[in-house]
């Protein structure tokens, strides 16, 4: 809650702090602040299909629809991997050889290769959120104390039950962790995908910087910067809910 | 009753055994202390027990059963497992840790609650404890709940693997004489492994002392062990002090006094013929009660002050540092009531280790 | 249809060494002006703690905020520039660096210091000659992790008209053409890849006391 607090305070700060500069900079910075006011101002731009809550509405469902399909691959990869102990090396280096991968690169390969629509972007965005979550449920795993699962065997507890009363809630905060890192970047990614002729947030930015209308695409950054922290905030507050306190230091 | 049958453990084919052709039948109700040197397979039998190890080769039968042909977790659930680093589970409570088992089996809730705040008492902790996570306790205390966890589902058998190893020494000495109530009271079957030897001697009703290569090396108990080690690594193991060490198994009833002891009772005048009849130059003073009053030498008028006084209960170590310290020799011991009923020297607790 | 064509690899090399050129240097320049930032940074808020859990929070929520709004808030400031990409690069590296130099300090062993400390070491003087190299793994751990990611962000700076190698994505979309798209593909991976080796290889040569043990 603390966090959430301080975030939107942050944000807040920020687009203050930015307007004052702007203001102090120069009379076409202080323009710029106007225009964009009134971008945000316009009643067309909160309906239709190029409103802003039509593609926020879009945005969050391609970040939605590409993390379910990362996690439900990478999850449980990263978790059986580390439980097993197996594949360690490339699990753990997936993440550094994944943040190689320019994402912007990746998208429009995608997009060469595929064709236009949602599958190559979401192709592109899952194949760019596994790495994360895999090496981070793995390093989660792996870091449960083995006199902690020796204890569970010992206790005749099953397999299953180890893994899912025991590792699991155990891992939790660094598999967790890994979600909200690839959570993030989908929904960064996300917006270059406009790019390549998807909807979303990135519309306003590309749209904008190919018209020279500085308003809008100034109006789409803010508003996609906000998603992002709001989604951090949001994904901290549910690991939060979902550790245990006596995983707290 | 446990009984190994020729088990022997091998970690990798070729490896050197762990354990070789282990033959040891542990006693229903005793406490057994496997000890013996890192790396001597003691670990390996406790765990070869609810088989979180598998034997290579051979067999343990419990109870008639051999431990093969149960269900792996059944037979884990029915005993209760401690070790040197609590293992307790740091998302849980301590209630909830405790409760592990219990839950497992299908208990109702208000039963396990009720066996919970038990525990929480029987080991020794304050049930205010009960909500708190593992990160918030002691190691003393974080161990009394891993004690209790292992016993909540009131198993016949309990394995201790090095549980106090980790603490503080007078934690752990406190802890030792907890365990050895509790067991008074709940006589279990318990199998506890240590590479201390002394605190195999303090705990053990039987131990058996494990050399390198996991062959067994003498299974007894501790007196007899300390009165007659099978081999030279026996005898090392058990250390230069080991006669120190029996001595503190025995306690001052069961020496036999100076025979006659040099004792005056009040009234006597002639303390040189009683003297002399013990062959020394002092008497200890009896007073109308039969408690020790003093002592006198011979060629002095008034008696001194008794010093130490050695009870039945006390141990033969504490009444051999008694008669160290005493400028006779020798130390007065009296009886239940506090009467005097001898005089032990130096010869009389060597008789006892004779 | 064949996936590259080298002629058009040959006839262009020129261009993306050139591009390439230009990447390694915004790269560079961003990991230089983010640690010339972040070091006195870090090291206030190793002095005082609570400077450390405000920039924590500060740095993680600017992290999260995409690249290109990032780059797009800069505009009405620096305009489509080199200086606007550059800005925006050096605030990620700062974000990065920042949290790897407090960690690595903050990680020096109590002992350690406090035996500098015993055997009559200046701040200063304990700072370059023991802590520093102590903590150097974890710093350079992250100069590792914020030269890769600058490498594939300054492609995204293709869009507001810098870039790097990102400018052969952008021709390889416009012209539908996968060849360009590939060449920047790989060669931002292999230079990331290099990079990261290479970095590795001065931490080792930097730190002989660790070699030998493992990783």
């Amino acid at each position: 809650m603390k966090t959430a607090i301080r975030g939107v305070m942050l944000v807040a700060g920020c687009l203050f702090a930015s307007r004052a500069l702007a203001i102090g900079l120069d009379a076409d910075g202080f323009g710029v602040v106007d225009q964009v006011v009134q971008w945000f101002a316009d009643p067309t731009q909160w309906t239709g299909d190029n409103g802003l809550p039509h593609r926020i509405a879009q945005h969050l469902y391609y970040v939605a629809v590409s993390m379910a399909v990362a996690v439900s691959i990478a999850l449980p990869v990263g978790i059986g991997l580390g439980h097993w102990g197996r594949g360690g090396l490339i699990a753990i280096n997936l993440s550094n050889m994944g943040r190689a991968v320019p994402s912007f690169g990746l998208v429009i390969l995608m997009f060469l290769l595929v064709g236009i629509g949602f599958l190559p972007v979401l192709v592109a965005l899952v194949a760019l959120a596994i790495p994360p979550m895999v090496t981070n449920s793995y390093v989660g795993m792996q870091a449960v104390d083995p006199s902690v699962r020796t204890a569970a065997r010992a206790l005749g507890l099953s397999g299953w039950q180890q893994l899912w009363q025991i590792e699991l809630p155990i891992a939790l905060p660094l598999v967790m962790a890994g979600v909200r890192t690839a959570a993030v970047q989908v929904l960064s990614t996300a917006t270059l995908a406009a790019y390549v002729g998807l909807g979303g947030l990135g519309r306003y930015l590309i749209d904008g910087l190919a018209q020279q209308q500085l308003a809008q695409v100034v109006g789409g950054a803010i508003v996609v910067a906000v998603l992002a922290v709001l989604l951090e905030i949001g994904l901290g507050t549910l690991q939060k809910a979902l550790t245990s306190p006596g995983l707290a230091r | 009753m446990i009984r190994f049958e020729q088990v022997t453990k091998r970690y990798g084919r070729h490896d050197a055994p762990a354990l070789a052709e282990l033959d040891l039948t542990l006693c229903t109700g005793e406490l057994t202390v496997l000890v013996g040197p890192s790396g001597c397979g003691k670990t390996t039998t406790l765990r070869l027990i609810n088989r979180l190890e598998e034997a290579s080769a051979g067999r343990i039968i419990i109870d008639d059963m051999p431990i093969d042909d149960l269900d792996v977790i059944d037979l884990r659930r029915g005993i209760g497992y401690v070790m040197q680093h609590s293992g307790l589970f740091p998302h849980r409570t301590v209630a909830e840790n405790i409760a592990v088992v219990p839950r497992l089996l299908g208990w109702k809730r208000a039963r396990i609650r009720a066996r919970v705040d038990e525990l929480i008492t029987l080991v020794g902790l304050d049930t205010g404890l009960a909500g708190r996570y593992p990160h918030q306790l002691s190691g003393g205390q974080q161990q009394r709940v891993g004690v209790a966890r292992a016993l909540a589902a009131d198993p016949p058998i309990l394995l201790m693997d090095e549980p106090f190893a980790a603490v503080d020494p007078i934690v752990r000495t406190r802890l030792q004489d907890e365990l050895r109530s509790l067991q008074a009271r709940l006589q279990k079957t318990i199998v506890f492994v240590t590479h201390d030897i002394d605190e195999a001697i303090r705990l053990g009703d039987r131990i058996a002392i494990f050399a390198e290569g996991g062959r067994l090396a003498q299974y007894a108990p501790p007196t007899d062990v300390l009165a007659a080690p099978a081999d030279d690594f026996v005898a090392d193991f058990l250390g230069a002090d080991r006669d120190l060490k029996r001595l503190a198994l025995f306690s001052a009833a069961d020496a036999s006094a100076m025979s006659p002891s040099p004792v005056a009772d009040p009234g006597t005048t002639d303390i040189r013929a009683i003297a002399q009849a013990a062959g020394v130059n002092w008497v200890f003073w009896r007073d109308a009660d039969g408690a020790p009053s003093g002592w006198q030498y011979l060629d002095e008028t008034a008696p001194q002050a008794v010093g130490t006084v050695i009870g039945p209960a006390d141990s033969l170590r504490k009444a051999l540092g008694a008669i160290l310290q005493s400028p006779l020799g020798a130390v007065p011991r009296v009886d239940a009531q506090g009467r005097l009923d001898g005089v032990l020297d130096r010869a009389a607790l060597a008789a006892v280790l004779a | 249809m064949s996936v590259i064509r080298w002629d058009w690899v040959e006839r262009h090399a020129g261009d993306i060494a050139g591009m390439l050129g230009q990447h390694v240097a915004l790269t560079g320049l961003a990991l230089l002006c983010g640690l010339i930032i972040a070091f006195p940074l870090a090291l206030a808020a190793v002095r005082w703690p609570r400077l450390y859990s405000l920039s924590l929070v500060l740095t993680g929520i600017l992290f999260t905020v995409p690249s290109l709004a990032l780059f797009i808030l800069l505009i009405p400031f620096t305009g489509l520039s080199m200086a606007t990409s550059l800005i925006g690069l050096t605030i990620y590296t700062l974000l990065i660096l920042f949290r790897n130099i407090v960690e690595g300090l903050r990680g020096v062993p109590r002992d350690v210091s406090e035996a500098a400390r015993a055997l009559g070491y200046t701040r200063g003087r304990r700072l370059i000659a023991v802590e520093l190299p102590v903590a150097l793994p974890v710093i350079v751990a992250g100069i590792r992790i914020a030269a890769v990611t600058t490498i594939g962000l300054v492609t995204v700076t293709a869009l507001i008209g810098q870039g790097g190698l990102g400018q052969l994505f952008i021709s390889g979309f416009t012209l539908h053409f996968t060849t360009p798209l590939l060449v920047g593909f790989v060669l931002s991976i292999l230079l990331a890849v290099s990079v990261d080796l290479l970095l590795a290889g001065v931490l080792w040569w930097l730190t002989p006391w660790h070699r030998g043990r493992s990783a």
